[in-house]
């Protein structure tokens, strides 16, 4: 065992609680221990679930397990929690890259070079994308189209969720809107006061509780579930969202919620 | 002009819902309804109506601009709430569906935006 693993394993076990989980699992994984990384970062995870630099680590493990489908949820939720987050920006355009989809891989890396330019890792991968978006141009002049060959589907992200308070306050998460502004408390508080209102509704008419309310706006799809403590989960994600996507990312955020509540209350 | 009768009955028609309101958002009041016997067509009007203006006053100070469909899933039911014409005009509707919970909530969905689309010509 290595110094710094040693070391690591010691700050974790005096404090469990503590966010020493993440470098260990890091050093786990980079030390060749991706299995042994994987289930330190998560059973830390269930505590600290809206640290992005813990979702990151996730990723990389997963990465490094070939469990590529895992990486990208990780990396897109370190992406949710922390807007310009290199580490899950140089992830994602890994895994855009190695899938053939040299467009978003190139621009997740753009995005990535300009936050942190001294990263010559980054630049690299960067170079090598357009290197191979310029041979893939050369190539398509010279030969005549093919037909689709699109293996994948697009799937728009969510822009953010939040986990608000019963009295309209931000417990956890990250919301921005197209300008890159944080909106996390104006909207928090703005929306979930339509919680007692749904309650109030479904009680005379006789439904019972809430699961979910969706609203589809000009802006954003935007979605409601129930947590505990009267608090409200909240996701919105871009406008014309498939209804299903849309469902299943509350569902997450959900189930998200119920964890930070038992981690953290 | 279509009638305002054959604008809901498609979506009456779909499997597990037990009443489809056009009706006015201000008030509440319903201008049309087509419902099970056991549904109170006003009650559900009223409710509706004020919990889709709620969520839509929410969404536009929240920045996400008005909403044209709000729904919401329970443990007995859903509700499914669309806007027939842009909420700041006077006389502004909405068509309301109440369903089971075990409906098909991409049926429901699409046949009240037809509907609310349809109703706005027919308005």
């Amino acid at each position: 065992m290595s110094d710094e693993i040693r070391r690591l394993s010691d700050a974790l076990a005096s404090d469990p609680a503590s966010l020493a989980f993440v470098p260990l699992a890091d050093a786990l994984r980079r030390s060749g221990q991706a299995d042994v990384a994987l289930r330190i970062v998560l059973r830390g995870l269930e505590r600290h679930a809206y640290n992005a630099d813990a979702h990151d680590v996730a990723a990389r493990v997963y990465a490094d397990l070939s469990d590529w489908e895992h990486a990208k949820d990780e990396w897109e939720m370190a992406l949710q929690l922390s807007a310009g987050h290199v580490g899950a920006l140089r992830g994602l355009g890994f895994l855009a890259y190695q899938r053939g989809d040299l467009q978003n891989a190139e621009r997740y890396l753009r995005d990535a070079a300009g936050r942190s330019p001294n990263d010559a890792g980054i630049r690299t991968a960067l170079e090598r994308t357009l290197a191979a978006r310029r041979a893939d141009e050369a190539s398509a002049e010279a030969t005549p189209a093919p037909p689709s060959t699109k293996s994948t589907y697009s799937v728009a992200e969510p822009l953010g969720e939040l986990v608000v308070d019963a009295a309209g306050l931000i417990l956890a998460g990250e919301l921005r809107d197209a300008a890159g502004l944080d909106v996390s408390a104006s909207v928090g508080a703005e929306l979930s006061g339509v919680r007692s209102e749904a309650e109030r509704a479904l009680e005379r008419l006789g439904l019972g509780a809430w699961r979910a309310l969706t609203i589809d706006a000009q802006r954003a799809t935007v979605g409601l579930a129930p947590a505990p403590n009267d608090a409200v989960t909240l996701v919105a994600a871009a406008p014309q969202t498939a209804a299903g996507l849309f469902r299943r990312y509350l569902h997450r955020a959900g189930q998200r919620a119920l964890a930070f509540f038992e981690a953290t209350v | 002009m279509i009638a305002l009768e054959a604008v809901l009955e498609p979506v009456a028609r779909t499997k597990g819902v037990r009443a489809v309101i056009l009706a006015a958002e201000d008030d509440g009041v319903p201008v049309h309804a087509v419902a099970h016997q056991d549904v109170d067509a006003d009650t559900l009007a009223a409710l509706g109506c004020r919990l889709y203006r709620s969520a839509r006053l929410a969404s536009e100070r929240a920045g996400f601009g008005s909403s044209s469909i709000m729904h919401v899933e329970a443990e007995h039911g859903q509700v499914c709430v669309a806007g027939v014409r842009d909420a700041k005009t006077p006389g502004a509707l909405v068509v309301i569906a109440l369903a089971e919970s075990d409906a098909n909530t991409g049926a429901l969905r699409l046949a009240l935006a037809r509907a609310a689309n349809q109703a706005r010509d027919a308005a």
